[in-house]
């Protein structure tokens, strides 16, 4: 009897007893989880180096600023003189964009000077001189080291002037010219596809679908 | 400059200014030393270091052990807490607190057992004591601002966040249409404009880094 009362006594302290290590635990566990999300919000380390380092030339700075800055400043005036009716003061304008000193392998040096070639190819096939222009896009894809929104860009300016020099000798009756007009569209065509290939396969890597 | 100042060393040709920019050579020879050190960390030291490379890494790995907190294994933590027990018990006694070679060592499994009666209620009793005390600390850092800096090595560490790096334009220009070709004005803006956000950034956080 006394050893039956002692059991069940025994049993209701160890019940409590449990209940009491399970409220803990479940209090601990909230702490944890508590910490863990602060944890993820902080930046965390990198992984695998410990001396991964940010390099100087990696953040934006100050030579970078004043380069872009100066960029900006030759494609304003470049408008301007555009807006001015004097489109060879425009095109010295965007010249001075490719003169502009950027800091050495910024990716965005690449970019300006592409587009600043772009534009200038453009000025120049309305300025009649589609050689001359041509000879700007080739020098920008020649200088790009990746494939771009601006190299795509490039190829776009590169299939006008040829649609451009193509749309010259249309009417034109000499074999010759049939020939070279057939010609020019062909590979405006190509150029147009090389811009959507590389502008598709952007947009896919940007939405993280390689 | 005092006569006594430990700092007033001769000036030495090899050791650029402490404001002068690191020179290809010198990033060149941080690089080398970089993968060492990571190397080492990793468990895969080389066979031969230089002896000049040996001293510095040992005070990179002096420097590292110092801001990283050392754990114990669980044996050697049940071993310290055995041998303190045990210590306290022989006090008790009479003893002089040390342990001597003498007094067997009670694992402290086997001493549960024996108070088997008790050990719900001392589970209990601990735990959520140790509950209690880690939500009183956690409410307390809660309450408390956070006006602690982070830790220097963390900083140098942690890498710099994609928007104040220098990077290529794409995602910021997105696809260029044919009849915005020439508007590379528009586009200059617009760089001109997210890279200036990123330099203020960095610049009013505390300094370029």
């Amino acid at each position: 009897m006394t050893s039956l009362t002692l059991a069940r006594a025994w049993t209701r302290r160890g019940r409590a007893a449990v209940g009491l290590v399970v409220v803990a635990l479940l209090a601990l566990a909230a702490l944890a989880a508590c910490e863990a999300s602060d944890d993820g919000r902080a930046t965390a380390p990198p992984a695998g180096r410990v001396t991964q380092v940010t390099q100087p030339e990696d953040g934006i700075d100050q030579p970078l600023m004043i380069a872009l800055s100066q960029a900006k400043n030759f494609h304003h005036k470049a408008k301007v003189y555009m807006s001015d009716g004097k489109p060879d003061l425009a095109i010295a304008a965007v010249r001075g964009v490719l003169a502009v000193t950027f800091p050495a392998g910024a990716p965005e040096a690449e970019d300006v000077r592409a587009d600043a070639r772009a534009l200038l190819a453009k000025l120049l096939l309305a300025q009649g001189q589609p050689d001359a222009a041509m000879s700007e896009i080739d020098a920008g894809l020649a200088a790009a080291t990746r494939e771009s929104f601006f190299v795509a860009n490039l190829y776009t300016v590169r299939g006008e002037i040829l649609e451009a020099q193509a749309a010259k000798l249309d009417g034109a009756t000499a074999p010759d010219d049939v020939t070279r007009s057939r010609e020019l569209k062909r590979q405006a065509i190509v150029a147009y596809d090389k811009s959507i290939a590389i502008n598709e396969a952007l947009q896919r890597q940007l939405m993280g679908h390689p | 400059m005092r006569p006594d100042d430990p700092t007033d060393l001769p000036p030495d040709d090899d050791v650029p200014a402490p404001d002068a920019a690191a020179d290809a050579t010198e990033r060149a020879r941080a690089k080398a030393f970089a993968e060492l050190i990571d190397k080492v960390v990793a468990g895969r030291p080389p066979a031969a270091v230089p002896s000049e490379q040996q001293e510095l890494l040992e005070v990179a790995t002096a420097l590292r052990a110092s801001v990283r907190p050392v754990e114990l294994g669980a044996s050697r933590r049940s071993a310290i807490v055995e041998s303190a027990l045990a210590a306290a018990i022989d006090r008790r006694a009479g003893g002089h607190g040390r342990v001597s070679a003498s007094l067997p060592v009670v694992p402290i499994g086997r001493a549960a057992s024996r108070r088997g009666g008790r050990t719900p209620w001392l589970i209990a009793a601990t735990t959520s004591l140790v509950a209690a005390a880690a939500l009183t600390l956690w409410l307390r850092d809660r309450g408390a601002p956070h006006a602690a800096p982070p830790a220097p090595a963390t900083a140098a560490a942690a890498p710099l966040p994609l928007e104040l790096r220098s990077r290529p334009a794409d995602p910021l220009v997105g696809a260029i249409p044919a009849e915005r070709a020439g508007a590379a004005l528009d586009r200059i803006d617009t760089i001109y404009a997210d890279r200036l956000d990123g330099f203020r950034a960095r610049t009013m956080s505390g300094g370029l880094r």
